[in-house]
């Protein structure tokens, strides 16, 4: 199976107690030309975070710490990666909370791999916006982040120029800047730019 | 009158006996050293004292406080008390040999501490930095350990002489003040002025303090003394820290050189009763494993730099604790031996055995660690020699112990037997398809065990390992082959060298699953009587067998069980299979593992069941094992569902890899056909799990949908058994018929209903099979119909069709089928399921109910 060379810049990192399974899930991504990093537990991978740009395939029940709690956890620091959850005992409201913990899909056990690999590539396609505008967001020098922040809570330049002891003119000047480097035209727009920033966990001065 | 000189006589009697007593005891003075002044920190002794506890064990006792020439345990050393208090820095003087002993800690934290104003913003340890630190030598050890794992080294602060007041700290001459948390923060607290503590608690440097503490030759001269002083004083402080007023009074009126009020010495009693062990701890107990913590610490800090041998420096009270209580002979003899050379089998997996860097592992090897450490000698292992010629050497006593052993008459001639410290019994392993050897048969409802069956078989045993001894003792002649190792006699086995092996169960359980030996079986025990594991020990040396069974009871059978424990659970570690043969062939076997799983989980259900139906099936036993059933599945499904997932993501895997793998279309095409068979076999298994969780824990939704759909996706499942037997299959269903329920249930029922009637057709194999299905809508219900022409079912189980456990079929079938059926119709859809048989074979009947929300189409 060919696969677009783009998507195979993904790293797949595999979350799994069980030892067959994470096996099998490395040897699947492997094959396909993944590059894939396993752990066979939530605080393994805890401790192993970088920036590598990928998708995060995990089980939810695992001894010391589920797939939720290490979820939870990632929401606090910035993690730059759509979550899959596979898991073995499903209920509607495991679904929910994991859907509200922001993950990005929910498989059941068994899966096929067709199924699989369909649904880690959906996340990571829609998971690109995201990371497009975090790109975005970090090109930001610590100024503009900070009339970013008061910007997106509705504060007036005046204001802003008040709260940051600088002149209405510089904070237009920063705030023109904001917009262009977001790819905005309008408050609205950058507005919308802050769920796709979510993933920076409290790096976003907003979220902290 | 004859009475009273009578009590008078005796009371005579009574006062020349305590007279008696009295000139014939000899009372032992003795001194303690406190390492301050008198204070609460010392009320234990204070109590024992006053309360009698000394005097009871004839012991009187010299309380002298600190003087300013000597510390406490100079004194100690110098001879000039038996006993004195210290802190931890008695670890130290250890470590630089002096010969200290610790005979208790009252305290499990530290109760020095750095005490610093709270107007100073001094927080944290860290926050030292370039400040002014006054304390004791003595207090230094522990502080400046403190102080560097905070990352400040001696040079990152300022060290000052104490004033042993306060007064530097309230006057701002120094930063921090290396105190009792129980004594001197009272001071700043009544001058008005808020403090706070470092703790080296805080920095993982929890330790033992309030030790009391002798020397060597006071325990080595008055061993009695020792442990009578140390109990009295231990009743003492129970009676000090359960009576503290009348201590305080105690203290106020015989102990007040410092002048402290009643007030300082209740702050001190609370603060003390904060640092002493917790409740559930004995008073005064210190465990092995604190005080080597301690020591990893200290030396990790670098403030103790030679090892110490907690033995030596951690009294045991022999009467308290079941600890390892050697004879002085015995002490000698360890003394005399202080290395002993051990004969291990380096493939007695996982009892003993070495791995790939010749490390000594498995179970008996952590028996040997224990011991070890128990007796303070090395154990090491002879390395480089076989199981043969260990026994070999054992002759000669050039080995002194062989940790793993099974008794044998022979080997009893030259080794002695230490008790036996776990089972292993020897058990008879044989090949699965060639079930001529049976060892185990039922008589007269008994089990019975035989070797008759190996009469006259060829038997592989181990070389020098007890199996061959016992058979070849056997009346009727077995050809026994030996091999050198148990896998060589698996082995054997599988390559028909061999009928059967006889091994120890342990090193065939692993081995089985190590090698996945997939077609051996493990089938009884070979011998009546339970085989043990001992320690051997070289004939020449009776004082070893007795010590090693006095450790063994010391350690105890529940450690030894937990460490059995501990190595049957370890998983063996198989090699990755790259190969994609590797891969099929895994896959294939796990497949058929699942099944013969299944299988056998069912047959065990039935077997079960079936002797339990004996008696009339009431309705309650029904019901109950319905819920035990219930239970069971719902265990099951979740246990097999990780290995079906990993299953099929693996059979994917091969699907994936195989579009890319250069060979023919049509070899191509085979393997792809086969996969996806598998494939559909998994998802069928993951079905019929779901389904079986479903039936017994319905939590479902009822829908709307078509029965002509829901039929046909049914005969698609079952397409391969339907061309297989030439059937032929008549459905007349409108498209358009909906009815409300559960979809999959009813799909259920159908699986089983087609099933049953397909494998009625192969079993009577008539001409021209065929089976129809149809439906007939009435006013209020849906009739869904389907017959077959397999010659109908036998009469006599026709009435209990749907009773569980009964079964038309002859062999495979497990009784459940036509029951969960009928109970899903009935429960589920409120319907009816019946059957009749026709002139051709038999007619099932489903009745559905109509309610709202139908459509016929």
């Amino acid at each position: 199976m060919l696969l677009d060379k783009t998507l195979l810049d993904n790293t797949i990192f595999i979350v799994d107690d069980d030892e067959n399974i994470l096996n099998s899930l490395v040897v699947f991504f492997d094959l396909l030309g993944f590059k894939t990093r396993s752990f066979s537990s939530a605080v393994d991978y805890l401790k192993q975070l970088d920036d590598t740009q990928g998708c995060l395939v995990c089980d939810i029940s695992m001894p010391d710490m589920t797939g939720m709690d290490l979820l939870s956890e990632l929401n606090k620091v910035a993690h730059l990666r759509p979550t899959v959850f596979i898991t073995g005992v499903s209920t509607v409201k495991m679904a929910v909370e994991a859907m509200k913990l922001g993950a990005a899909d929910f498989i059941e056990k068994p899966v096929s791999t067709d199924v699989l690999l369909d649904r880690v590539m959906g996340a990571i396609d829609n998971f690109k916006p995201s990371l497009v505008a975090v790109n975005d967001y970090k090109t930001l020098t610590p100024k503009e982040c900070e009339v970013f922040d008061l910007i997106i809570k509705g504060v007036t330049n005046h204001d802003i120029a008040q709260q940051l002891c600088s002149s209405i003119s510089t904070v237009e000047k920063h705030r023109a800047s904001v917009m262009k480097k977001m790819n905005v035209d309008s408050l609205a727009l950058l507005i919308t730019t802050l769920p796709k920033l979510k993933p920076l966990g409290s790096a976003l001065a907003c979220n902290a | 009158m004859q009475r009273l000189i009578k009590q008078a006589l005796s009371l005579v009697l009574l006062i020349s006996l305590h007279a008696l007593a009295g000139h014939a005891e000899y009372i032992d003075h003795v001194k303690l050293a406190l390492q301050w002044k008198h204070q609460f920190q010392f009320a234990g002794y204070y109590m024992a004292k006053e309360k009698g506890f000394y005097q009871a064990q004839n012991i009187e006792v010299e309380i002298s406080e600190v003087n300013l020439e000597h510390t406490p345990t100079e004194l100690l050393l110098k001879g000039k008390v038996e006993f004195a208090t210290s802190g931890i820095e008695a670890l130290k003087l250890r470590s630089e040999d002096e010969p200290l002993v610790s005979l208790y800690a009252i305290s499990r934290n530290s109760p020095l501490v750095l005490l610093v104003k709270k107007s100073s913003n001094i927080k944290t340890a860290a926050d030292l930095r370039n400040k002014r630190i006054s304390m004791a030598q003595a207090d230094q050890f522990i502080i400046s350990s403190m102080l560097k794992r905070a990352g400040l080294s001696t040079q990152d602060y300022i060290h000052q002489a104490p004033d042993f007041s306060m007064d530097d700290l309230i006057n701002d001459r120094t930063d921090a003040v290396a105190a009792y948390q129980s004594n001197e923060g009272f001071w700043l607290k009544k001058q008005g002025i808020e403090y706070r503590y470092i703790s080296p608690d805080d920095y993982g440097l929890g330790i033992y303090s309030d030790l009391l503490v002798t020397t060597e030759k006071e325990l080595e001269q008055h061993p009695i003394r020792v442990s009578k002083f140390r109990q009295a004083s231990l009743e003492g402080w129970k009676y000090a820290f359960s009576h503290v007023d009348e201590t305080i009074d105690v203290i106020l009126k015989k102990y007040n050189t410092q002048n402290k009020s009643r007030e300082h010495l209740q702050f001190e009693a609370r603060e003390m009763a904060k640092l002493v062990q917790p409740l559930k701890v004995e008073m005064g107990s210190m465990r092995q494993e604190f005080w080597q913590q301690i020591l990893r610490t200290f030396t990790q800090s670098g403030y103790i730099s030679k090892s110490v041998n907690l033995r030596d420096f951690v009294y045991e009270d022999a009467a308290t604790e079941k600890k390892l209580v050697l004879t002085p002979s015995q002490k000698k003899w360890l003394l005399e031996h202080p290395s002993i050379r051990l004969g291990v089998d380096p493939g007695f997996y996982p009892i003993e055995y070495k791995d790939n860097r010749g490390e000594y592992l498995g179970i008996s090897a952590d028996v040997v660690k224990l011991l070890s450490q128990q007796l303070g000698v090395s154990m090491q292992p002879v390395s480089g020699i076989s199981w043969s010629e260990v026994i070999n050497q054992a002759q000669s006593n050039t080995l002194d112990v062989l940790p793993a052993i099974a008794k044998t008459k022979a080997r009893q001639q030259y080794l002695l037997y230490s008790k036996p410290y776990m089972q292993n019994n020897m058990v008879i392993v044989t090949t699965k398809n060639h079930p001529m050897i049976r060892t185990k048969s039922m008589v007269n409802g008994r089990m019975v065990y035989s070797l008759e069956s190996l009469h006259g078989k060829k038997v592989a045993v181990t070389k020098d390992y007890p199996a061959y001894q016992r058979l070849a003792d056997q009346k009727d002649p077995i050809e026994l082959l030996v091999k050198p190792t148990t896998l060589a006699s698996l082995q054997a086995v599988i390559s028909g060298e061999a009928n059967a092996a006889v091994v120890f169960l342990d090193a065939a359980t692993a081995l089985l699953n190590s090698h996945q030996m997939t077609q051996l079986r493990i089938d009884d025990n070979a011998f009546k009587e339970p085989s043990h594991i001992y320690f051997a020990v070289r004939k020449d040396w009776p004082e070893l067998v007795e010590i090693i069974n006095m450790a063994l009871d010391v350690v105890g059978p529940s450690e030894i069980n937990r460490i059995q424990r501990k190595w049957r659970a370890t998983p063996v570690v198989l090699g990755v299979q790259k190969k994609e043969v590797a891969l099929y062939l895994g896959i294939l076997m796990t497949v058929i593992i699942f099944i013969v799983l299944w299988l056998y989980f069912l047959k065990k259900a039935k077997t079960k069941i079936e002797l339990q139906n004996k008696a009339n099936i009431s309705r309650l036993i029904s019901q109950s094992r319905h819920v035990v059933m219930g239970e069971m599945i719902a265990i099951l499904t979740h246990q097999w569902k990780q290995p079906l997932t990993a299953m099929m993501l693996s059979v994917g895997t091969v699907k994936t890899k195989l579009r890319s793998m250069k060979i023919s279309a049509t070899d191509a095409q085979f393997l792809n056909t086969q996969m996806e068979k598998t494939e559909t076999m998994m998802s069928d298994q993951n079905q019929l799990l779901a389904d079986f969780r479903d039936f017994f824990h319905p939590d479902k939704q009822k829908e709307l949908f078509a029965v002509c759909a829901n039929i046909n996706s049914v005969l698609e499942v079952l397409q391969g058994l339907i061309v297989r037997h030439h059937i032929k299959i008549n459905t007349s269903i409108p498209p358009g018929l909906e009815i409300v329920g559960y979809a999959r249930e009813l799909r259920h029922v159908m699986i089983n209903l087609i099933q049953n009637s397909i494998d009625q057709i192969a079993e009577t194999k008539v001409s021209n099979p065929t089976i129809s299905i149809h439906t007939t809508a009435h006013k209020n219900s849906l009739d869904i119909v389907l017959e077959d022409n397999a010659g109908g079912i036998d009469k006599s189980i026709i009435e209990t069709i749907f009773e569980p456990y009964v079964s038309t079929k002859s062999l495979n079938g497990t009784g459940l089928g036509l029951y969960m059926s009928k109970k899903i119709i009935q429960d589920n859809f409120q319907g009816d399921i019946r059957v009749v048989n026709t002139r051709y074979g038999a007619k099932f009947t489903i009745k559905i109910p109509l309610e709202g929300g139908h459509n016929h189409g």
